[in-house]
């Protein structure tokens, strides 16, 4: 037998019982020749880590064995220097390690570099920490050991960043551009995991596990926890290398390599500087790394020298973590690392002495604990099924727990895993019902254990410590954990004022303060307000503001300063100004600033909204006028050049089929509303009334034609007349009633800049409602309505309540009687006749009323408007109490009550306070005629009118009539 | 998976001595015997495992769970035992973990899924390691009374002598209770419900009492007696389990099998398995064996893709469908020369899977011309059946 094969057969011993050499013969076929070849290879690797000066210790990430065996060799050996696997830029940070409670991250944020696209930015880098881990050990042992000195060897972040965009032209790896897209660039210290899928599910398959994290926990932890250093060295190298040889892909191998030489690198030059005797050093790292590949590994490699790239800034600090992220990091089943400081903690002191006794009697103990543990998740399990639907009960807990200990048994562990108690709950509770949720989903979130670090005080950023400290105020504690809620009186507590401030502004930098009650706007001061403060339990979402400044004020400031370039619109540079007035209103840096990006940028205003910029120029005129020091030089000058510009694109705009009617009328709104200021800085209306004289050679649509006409008014009060008529002209004709709607909304638009106009809307609604035909109505009333329910709820407020006044007068209008007119009659008259035809439209139905009986149309009259009387009233939520029955029926009885009781007509309308003065005229006849032939009784009887006395003779009569008066 | 169902007499005292004589003519039987059980089948490696068997048991096991488990999933080097045990079940083995720890507690085991996916068979290979014994079984269907389930009477004994032990028939599952060996109850959801129910007492109280009887009236169960069950979650004559009987099970389910690589693993091992008994040594030709994979994969994705039963298939497209489409394939080859392997395939695959005129040969048609032919595009491997089932779907018009 070979030395080879001998050594081979030895070794195949030692790997036994890691099917190490089972997964060999799989993935490489059964020819003995190349399982050996491998072997050979692997002893080779062996035996160069012997053969190196510097001590190696090979770790796996967030390893229990790991951990215990860096701390214990390097209790024994006490190294003179450690070189850790680690972003050589983070090391200034270890010092802040103590003021944190683990799991923290370290950080580095790159928001500037000439080499990377600025799509991609910023970039962060994370390192995650956790105590049961090889590497926060060989941190604690050099802070505890003043004599022993840390070196973070690896490569930084800029450079790691580099080599992964570089990757990526050559690889067209989407998950490589979607990490660098993602702005996460994950370091993971320590990583052993083979990244060939292939490899994989190989390994998986071999073993019978279901998942990486599991395969690593029983087959090699368990066994490593027991071992000699030695025999954790070589194993750990066995892995190592079989992972790195066989298990990687390219890139992620060409990424190593690179790695590896820096770290050598570093290393010979610290050694060299230090002239520390290589002997006494210790280098940890991920097991990957304890292979020699390169010509540049081991203290006698290759020498190069690392290359420094100066064009990116980076900026660092500690982050909070938790084990899930950890979990989510490393692909590691959840619950894996809060399972591993668990164990841990168990043995946490005996390992922190500085001889540590028997850790496994610890270990053993904690399995015990994990018993009472298992009872209780079982139980907690069984309760959350129930809730969830599951007809479970204390029986299925026993049934858990019996089971869980079975699969341990049958599988061969040490211990009890999670996923047996999740596998034990799904068979003892799941009961094959596709509608109740699977068992698996709710057992995770129960055993799941999970611990958030925390960043101290000390540790934090200049900015969190700003914050906290402005906070004070608060009485909140510095390690405080949880959400604070505080309610403020700010008139009776003028002292928090500052602090509102502050979490306004923390606010609008979407940090995780929520306003509950009050708002802030710009000029406007609340009194009342409520917080609930995230930022003592979420670190995170202040610490991620810490590396664009020191302060919350800068940030913002640069935030906002940014916003703003060449291509920046008017409304963005307004927008900024509002937003710097409103939280920053003393930084006049700023809005000199972004004053000075207004110049020049009104000549494109007319491609802008006009309604924002009529919004936010109202909001900072209002806002101006209510200072001291009034509207400021550089406001002005915007205004009076954004009016010159308006008046001069008027035209234009108007022209412009695409402007709408709105965008028309908010243009005159910003003409009328600034007018004041730009004609005091020396404007005048010059432009403007060229512009009015343009536009009058414009054939306009209607409701353009309404909003012109309406500002036309407020120079001259002759178009308001012209208005009026445009609106009679629409009106009457029964050919452009259809433009109704139009003319209203333009009319009603006019009202932002003209309230004069009000009148001639409520007008036109009025005549609408009176005068036109039901049928004509109804086909108009649902256009109506859209354009009412289309317009903003501020236009409607406004004219609603106006109506509402008017209303009343509607009543009134019954009276005009004599304008209810026979539909084809009217029509022929209008055509034939036209406009001249509505001045003499009342003699022509007083002409008609002579020759009918006037009670019809009282009676008709009264029952038509009803019904759209009922439509208007329900639009306007107005109360209306008409009756119920038919108008047919309606009709006919009140004709019938009429035409008994003419006399009760005048009653009628002495009650309702109807003007029949015109009526009157015409009736008059009718009546005298009537009461010629009438049976009406005359009566002496006192002084009481003898209608009156009618009334109450009649039942009948006098319910109509109260029915009629609304009484 | 057809029950052959043991009298009173085999199990016998005096069993021992019919055993051994039945030991020996084992291999005259096997001549003879259409299918023999688990554990005549594989009993030689069942005695190999015994021997090797250092692990803790369940008392009246024949095997730990652990030996158990690599009888049922096979061995790999590291379990040391000198020789290879082959695979028998292909699926997760998670799941048969489960199902053996499931026999060890109090609980019975219901094996759940769709037809085809194996349950009868892990059920018989749990039986013959845990019991050496997979016979005990009940079969269900909607006829089955809970006579089956107890007990019945021998009527021309009883007239003759009377009400006795001896004039009792114990069901299967009286005698794996009497003797702690497992008992099998298959299709159990084809049962009515209050059949079933006869088991809730069975399973809780572990005895059976026979109230006809004065004196021995009790059969109490012994230590290693459980049942395993199996239950279709597809079939149309289900009954629903009480949740009195649920909550006495524990429930595993088998899925398909999706993985093709495994897929063609089971088939394989089956077909070899069945030309094996009939003295026949015929390969199977791997394009064969891809074309009635791939055939039935892209199947199951048209069938899943369509929302209407009525226009689904009605066959479960199992493993199982495959194993038997194939080797009814292969038979014809070899006793009818001349025909191509492809032919035949298209021939079996069509006539095995076309249950309803026309719904099922009108969804098959549609898939043939559209998947089949542009496979026989690409492939020319893909024609002769292409073709071949074209004519069959033919002669069903």
């Amino acid at each position: 037998m070979t030395a080879i094969e001998s050594s081979c057969d030895n070794l195949t011993e030692r790997l036994v019982s890691l099917s190490l050499s089972d997964l060999l013969a799989e993935i490489i076929g059964e020819q003995n020749s190349d399982q050996n070849k491998i072997l050979a290879t692997v002893i080779d690797d062996i035996d160069e880590v012997k053969k190196e000066i510097i001590e190696i210790i090979p770790v796996a990430h967030h390893s229990l064995a790991s951990a215990i065996h860096t701390r214990k060799r390097l209790l024994e050996n006490k190294p003179k220097i450690i070189f850790l696997e680690a972003p050589e830029d983070y090391e200034h940070l270890i010092p802040n390690l103590k003021h944190c409670i683990l799991p923290v991250a370290f950080q580095g944020i790159l928001t500037e570099s000439k080499n990377i696209d600025i799509k991609f930015l910023p970039i962060i880098s994370t390192s995650v920490l956790s105590e049961a881990s090889a590497e926060f050990q060989a941190i604690k042992y050099a802070s505890e050991h003043k004599d022993t000195e840390i070196v973070f060897v690896d490569a930084t972040c800029n450079h790691r960043t580099k080599w992964y965009s570089e990757l990526i032209p050559k690889e067209q790896d989407l998950l490589r551009i979607k990490e660098i897209s993602s702005h996460t660039v994950d370091l993971k210290i320590g990583e052993l995991y083979p990244s060939s899928e292939e490899f994989l599910n190989s390994l998986l398959e071999k073993s019978g596990m279901n998942h990486f994290s599991e395969w690593w926990l029983e087959i090699v932890e368990n066994t490593l926890l027991d071992l000699s250093f030695e025999n954790y060295q070589q194993i750990m190298i066995l892995i190592g290398s079989v992972f790195r040889r066989l298990g990687n892909r390219q890139e992620v191998e060409i990424l190593t390599a690179k790695r590896d030489e820096y770290m050598w690198n570093k290393i010979r030059e610290t050694l060299l500087r230090t002239k520390i005797n290589p002997s006494e050093a210790v280098f940890i790292c991920g097991a990957s790394h304890a292979i020699k590949i390169i010509d540049g590994w081991g203290t006698k490699g290759k020498k190069s020298k690392n290359k420094s790239f100066a064009n990116s800034k980076w900026k660092y600090g500690i982050n909070q973590s938790d084990f899930l992220s950890i979990d989510k990091q490393f692909n590691h089943l959840p619950g894996i690392t809060g399972e591993v400081d668990a164990r841990w903690e168990a043995i946490k002191k005996e390992m922190y002495k500085e001889k540590p006794g028997d850790y496994n009697q610890l270990l053993r103990k904690y399995d015990i604990v994990q018993h009472n543990q298992l009872i209780r998740w079982a139980m907690n399990i069984v309760k959350k099924a129930r809730s969830k639907g599951y007809l479970t009960s204390p029986a299925d807990s026993i049934a858990i727990v019996k089971i869980t200990y079975l699969l341990k048994e049958i599988r061969g562990r040490a211990n009890i895993s999670k996923y047996d108690l999740i596998e034990a709950a799904v068979t003892c509770l799941e009961k094959d019902d596709p509608h109740l949720p699977k068992i698996e989903d709710l057992v995770e979130n129960i055993i799941i254990l999970n611990k958030q670090g925390r960043v101290g005080y000390h540790a934090l950023p200049p900015l969190a410590q700003d914050v906290l400290n402005r906070l004070s105020g608060l009485k909140v504690p510095r390690d405080y954990k949880r959400v604070k809620r505080v309610l403020f009186n700010l008139a009776q507590q003028p002292e928090y004022r500052e602090i509102s401030n502050l979490l306004w502004l923390l606010k609008a930098l979407n940090v995780r303060v929520v306003s509950i009650v009050g708002q802030k706007k710009l000029g406007y001061h609340e009194n009342q307000e409520s917080w609930d403060i995230y930022i003592y339990k979420e670190q995170n979402t202040l610490l991620s503001l810490a590396h664009e400044g020191i302060t919350v004020e800068e940030v913002f400031r640069k935030r906002v300063l940014k916003k703003v370039d060449e291509k920046s619109t008017i409304i963005d540079i307004l927008t900024c100004i509002r937003d710097v007035l409103t939280y920053l209103p003393s930084d006049d840096i700023s809005l000199m600033y972004l004053s000075e990006s207004l110049i020049g940028r009104t000549r494109d205003l007319r491609f802008e909204n006009p309604l924002d910029v009529y919004n936010l120029t109202s909001e900072l005129l209002n806002y101006f006028r209510t200072l001291k020091t009034g509207i400021p030089h550089w406001f002005k000058e915007f205004i009076v050049s954004a009016y010159r510009s308006y008046c001069q694109e008027l035209t234009s705009a108007i022209d412009d089929n695409s402007f709408s009617t709105e965008n028309i009328a908010t243009m005159f709104s910003f003409i009328f509303k600034v007018e004041s200021v730009a004609l005091s800085q020396g404007a005048t209306r010059e432009e403007l009334e060229i512009s009015f004289k343009m536009i009058n050679n414009l054939d306009l649509p209607i409701g353009k034609k309404a909003v012109v006409l309406a500002a036309e008014s407020l120079l001259n009060s002759e178009k308001e007349f012209e208005l009026k008529k445009v609106v009679a002209t629409t009106f009457w004709n029964p050919y452009m009633i259809q433009s109704l709607s139009d003319l209203l909304t333009g009319l009603i638009f006019s009202t932002n800049f003209a309230p004069n106009i009000l009148s001639i809307i409520i007008e036109l609604l009025d005549q609408c409602f009176r005068l036109l035909k039901e049928d004509l109505l109804h086909q108009w009333m649902p256009q109506l309505i859209n354009t009412f329910s289309e317009l903003k709820t501020e236009y409607i407020a406004k004219i609603a309540n106006d109506l509402k006044r008017y209303y009343k007068g509607f009543a009134n209008e019954i009276s005009k009687m004599s304008l209810w007119y026979d539909d084809d009659y009217y029509t022929q008259m209008i055509q034939t006749r036209g406009q001249t035809a509505i001045q003499k439209v009342d003699e022509i139905i007083a002409e008609k009323l002579e020759e009918e009986i006037s009670t019809n149309y009282i009676s008709k009259f009264i029952t038509k408007y009803n019904q759209t009387l009922q439509q208007f009233s329900k639009f306007l939520d107005l109360p209306i109490d008409v009756p119920s029955v038919s108008s047919a029926e309606y009709s006919n009885s009140i004709d019938t009550l009429l035409r008994n009781h003419p006399k009760v007509i005048e009653q009628i309308k002495e009650m309702m306070n109807i003007d029949t003065s015109f009526v009157e005229r015409s009736e008059a006849k009718t009546i005298n005629k009537q009461t010629k032939s009438n049976s009406c009784p005359t009566t002496d009887e006192g002084k009481e009118n003898p209608i009156i006395s009618i009334i109450k003779k009649y039942d009948e009569t006098q319910k109509e009539v109260i029915k009629l008066g609304g009484l | 998976m057809s029950a052959i169902s043991i009298t009173k007499k085999e199990v016998d005292t005096k069993n021992k001595t019919k055993s051994t004589k039945k030991q020996n003519s084992t291999k005259k039987e096997s001549e003879v015997i259409l299918r023999l059980p688990a554990e005549q089948r594989y009993k030689e490696e069942l005695e190999f495992l015994h021997t090797k068997d250092n692990y803790p048991k369940p008392k009246n096991w024949f095997l730990s769970p652990h030996m158990l488990k690599i009888f049922i999933v096979g061995s790999n080097k590291e379990d040391k035992l000198g020789r290879n045990i082959e695979k028998k079940f292909f699926g997760n083995t998670n799941l048969v973990e489960r199902a053996i720890v499931t026999l060890s507690s109090d609980r019975g085991l219901l094996l759940i899924g769709d037809p085809g996916t194996g349950k009868s068979w892990l059920a018989e290979l749990l039986a013959a390691g845990i019991s050496r014994n997979s016979t005990l079984v009940v079969q269900g269907t909607a006829a089955t009374t809970e006579d089956q389930i107890k007990y019945s009477w021998n009527i021309a004994s009883v007239i003759a002598r009377g009400q006795s032990r001896e004039t009792l028939i114990p069901s299967p599952i009286m005698q794996s209770m009497e003797f702690g060996k497992l008992g099998r109850f298959e299709e159990l959801t084809r049962c009515t419900s209050d059949v079933q129910d006869s088991l809730i007492s069975i399973l809780s109280e572990k005895y059976i009492s026979i109230p006809e009887l004065d004196d021995d009236n009790i059969v109490y169960a012994k230590e290693g007696f459980n049942v395993v069950a199996t239950a279709n979650s597809r079939d149309k004559g289900v009954n629903e389990l009480s949740s009195a009987l649920k909550r006495r099970f524990n429930f595993v389910t088998i899925p398909i099998v999706k993985d093709s690589e495994t897929e063609k693993k089971i088939i394989t091992f089956r077909i070899q398995d069945l030309m094996k008994k009939k003295g026949l040594t015929s390969k199977i030709p791997t394009s064969l064996l891809d074309i009635l994979l791939e055939t039935f994969s892209e199947l199951r994705i048209a069938n899943s893709a369509t929302r209407s039963d009525s226009v689904k298939l009605e066959s479960a497209l199992s493993t199982a469908e495959q194993i038997s489409i194939l080797e009814d394939a292969i038979l014809q080859t070899i006793f009818f020369k001349g025909k191509g392997s492809e032919e035949a395939l298209a021939q079996s695959l069509i006539g095995g899977l076309t249950r309803r005129l026309p719904e099922d040969l009108a969804m098959i048609n549609k898939f043939w011309h559209s998947v089949i032919q542009n496979n026989s595009k690409k492939s020319p491997k893909w024609n002769s059946f292409y073709s071949e089932g074209q004519k069959t779907m033919k002669s069903f018009q």
